[in-house]
């Protein structure tokens, strides 16, 4: 999507005052629960300042853009259909900030957004979720361990927050019906953490993992291969040490156990399914989808078309079971996120153009050794990964990921088959294991714990999560450098 | 996106309220009734002969009659000195008034003994009116507005259901209270009327049939069938609807409200109303 834009003829003082915007825009997200004000009017703000702003001081490419008129296609890694090598044709005026949306990651959104919300009203997740509730027969370790793979591969199917939200509130109510409500703020912080592993195993599974896989160029089954192992090991050290830090210990009494399993098979897992038709459908479909997903890099026509049609597509599909009430969907799509990913692209596109992003690039090539060559040294990969971590624990991992996206691409030329790559996903995924900030999804088991009259502070919170985030960046470190 | 609430809804939904049978016994029965000894020799036998289908271990029945008591002081003494505590009583209502056997009452003796003791009261129908001897016990219901959850009165009741017997568990939502707030839920703009009413009334009664589901589970192993009857409607019309549908031979109601001292509303209505059949008070 990015090419090399000429920054060059930009004065220092005009890109100091736009990094002052960046600087702005970072703060005010990381204090996004003080401010009161949601990520979309926050990142909206500093869109329409940073426009005024860019327009002002004439650093932007107003004017039309080009349209290539022969679709020759000419594959790059996997899937991205490169078109810049034929003339245009004919151009189309639009406005700047219109190019400056990545409008496949939106379409990715969107349209996974609704297809997990259609789906979510089949029944399938919350039957799903309650079998292996029985499955565990009430034992506390079987519990923990099937709820913490269970929310791994939500997370990677669906997305964090939504994973959290389905296995948290079903902690609540097991644990209460199995009498083990002191073990439940043990559960959703555990449950937290395991969100942002999931998180890493597909590449639509989070969306710095689509920002830096789209730039990168990274395949869906490339992800997977290349991130499943150590989600797999990531995964079961933090149950393991889980079940030791709190004690969540298997059922030794044969009447506790009995008793334990009687409560659980109390559960119907299906009862909320109003239609088994559309269960079944939901279910084949979904499976489709992943599948689609998976191969949308060889399919034909699909591959030029892209992920974000794959996902807009399915939805369709989704939404014809519910045709004439399509709007009550419409309504739940969380256009505050969408927003704020529009005009978070905008923000990055000036500052691409005001030589912000030039300027980091410049500064990241002080510190990493040989950020362009194919083979990034462990040092540079540690960096990477860490300064990612730390940042993504007090900031959003978003705004994070699109900028070392760009700069990885545009400013150090960084070639897809380089470990810094990876390094980014890890640490802007991983980094939101580190506060209760750091990742929205960590956000919700914090919240489900306060509506649970549960006490978990801000400083609670990193001395419970910081032996486990540590030992996962440790162990993401570990894996980049010497086995990716 | 979806939210918390709702996920947490539909787990809280199908987690259902599970049954939790209670062990009980009732070794130690007391009698009360308002004639000499040798005539409440005679009703020993006969509420003797009406248990004994249901309790088939072995019980004793102490009586206390005219000669140990008269006033409600002296009958509440008279359950305290007993040699063994009683875990139920039996009686008939207004002891004391045989020569008025008001309908609208159940009399000052069984107004207290329902309140003050902590042991469930068997109230018989009045000898003089219903000959004993012939009261047989095989169809037991349950009543109440609040069956989910209530395993106390589903365990009494089952206890007195006898093998190839029948429990019938029924659970009358009351439709006029409901449609208050039926009422209220159409004046609020941010609350839609129709789908809301339609959903509430719908958990109210499935609630109930998730927790009888759960008592099938439980009790499966009693040999006596169990039969569910979940609805609207006026509970003491359903209720009377009910016991003459099914014959019923004993009704079982919670009497006691732990805001207040006075019998339970509903249990009341149904106890008065009931006069030939024998209710079991809780």
């Amino acid at each position: 999507m990015y090419t090399l834009i000429a920054s060059a003829d930009v004065p220092t003082t005009v890109t100091v005052i736009f990094s002052i915007f960046l600087t702005g825009l970072i703060l005010c997200l990381a204090l996004e629960e003080k401010l009161h004000a949601k990520k979309s009017v926050i990142a909206g703000s500093f869109a329409v300042i940073c426009l005024l702003a860019g327009a002002a001081y004439e650093i932007l490419p107003f004017g039309e853009v080009g349209i290539p008129s022969v679709p020759a296609t000419q594959e790059t890694d996997d899937h991205v259909t490169d078109h810049s090598e034929h003339e245009s044709s004919h151009t189309v005026a639009m406005p700047v900030y219109i190019p400056a949306i990545d409008w496949g990651v939106i379409a990715i959104i969107l349209g996974s957004s609704i297809f997990v919300d259609v789906t979510t009203k089949s029944g399938l997740f919350t039957w799903i979720a309650i079998k292996v509730t029985k499955a565990s027969r009430g034992d506390p370790r079987r519990l923990l361990i099937f709820y913490g793979i269970m929310t791994v591969v939500f997370s990677a199917v669906l997305n964090n927050v939504t994973a959290m939200i389905i296995v948290g509130s079903l902690t609540v109510v097991s644990l209460e019906r199995l009498g083990i409500r002191e073990k439940l703020l043990a559960f959703l912080l555990i449950e937290g953490l395991l969100t942002n592993i999931g998180g890493l195993l597909t590449l639509i599974s989070s969306v710095p993992n689509i920002i830096v896989g789209n730039a990168a160029g990274i395949s869906f089954v490339t992800f997977f291969i290349k991130a499943s192992p150590y989600v797999v090991v990531a995964t079961a050290i933090t149950l393991y040490l889980g079940a030791r830090v709190f004690k969540i210990d298997k059922l030794k009494d044969e009447d506790e156990k009995n008793r334990a399993a009687r409560q659980v098979m109390q559960f119907d897992e299906n009862d909320g399914i109003t239609s088994w038709a559309f269960f079944r459908f939901s279910t084949v479909v979904l499976c489709l989808f992943i599948i689609t997903i998976a191969c949308t890099s060889v399919l034909p026509y699909v591959k030029d078309l892209g992920m974000g049609y794959v996902a807009l597509s399915f939805a369709m599909i989704m939404l014809l079971r519910y045709r004439s009430t399509a709007d009550q969907f419409y309504r739940a799509v969380d256009w505050d996120l969408l927003g704020f990913f529009m005009c978070l692209f905008a923000v990055i596109y000036v500052m691409e153009w005001a030589g912000v992003l030039t300027a980091i690039g410049t500064g990241m090539k002080q510190i990493l050794v040989a950020p362009g060559s194919a083979t990034a040294n462990a040092r540079d990969v540690s960096t990477m990964l860490v300064g990612a971590a730390g940042f993504s624990s007090v900031t959003d991992n978003i705004p994070l990921a699109a900028m070392l996206a760009n700069i990885l691409e545009v400013e150090l030329q960084t070639p897809p088959e380089s470990k810094l790559w990876w390094s980014v996903i890890f640490g802007a995924n991983l980094g939101g294991n580190i506060t209760p900030i750091g990742s929205a999804s960590t956000l919700v088991a914090v919240t489900i714990m306060h509506k649970q009259k549960l006490s978990m502070s801000f400083s609670a919170f990193i001395k419970a999560a910081g032996l486990f985030a540590l030992v996962q960046i440790v162990l993401a470190l570990a894996y980049v450098v010497l086995i990716l | 996106m979806t939210t918390l609430d709702n996920f947490q809804s539909a787990f809280r939904a199908a987690s259902g309220v599970p049954f939790h049978p209670e062990s009980l016994n009732f070794s130690n029965i007391a009698l009360i009734s308002d004639v000499n000894e040798s005539v409440a020799q005679l009703l020993n036998d006969q509420v003797h002969q009406f248990l004994a289908a249901a309790l088939p271990y072995s019980y004793e029945i102490s009586t206390i009659n005219s000669e140990s008591y008269q006033s409600v002081t002296n009958m509440l003494t008279a359950i305290e000195e007993l040699t063994h505590p009683a875990s139920l009583i039996c009686t008939y209502r207004n002891l004391y008034n045989r020569n008025e056997d008001l309908p609208e009452s159940l009399g000052s003796h069984v107004d207290v003994l329902t309140q003050r003791v902590d042991v469930p009261v068997l109230l018989l129908p009045r000898p003089d009116r219903v000959d004993l001897t012939q009261l047989s016990l095989k169809e037991v219901m349950t009543v109440t507005n609040h069956l989910s959850g209530d395993n106390h009165l589903i365990s009494v009741a089952a206890h007195f259901t006898p093998e190839e017997g029948k429990l019938i568990l029924s659970h009358i939502e009351d439709e006029t209270a409901f449609e208050r707030y039926e009422q209220a839920i159409g004046r609020i703009p941010a609350i839609p009327t129709e789908s809301s009413t339609s959903a509430i009334k719908s958990q109210l009664l499935h609630m109930a049939e998730q927790f009888i589901s759960s008592c099938e589970h439980e009790l499966g192993e009693q040999h006596f069938t169990i039969e569910k009857h979940l609805e609207f409607g006026n509970p003491l019309t359903k209720s009377k609807d009910l016991c003459s549908e099914h014959q019923v031979d004993l009704l079982v109601l919670n009497s006691k409200d732990a805001n207040h001292v006075a019998m339970d509303g509903p249990a009341y209505e149904l106890a008065v109303e009931m006069r030939d059949i024998p209710v079991l008070l809780l």
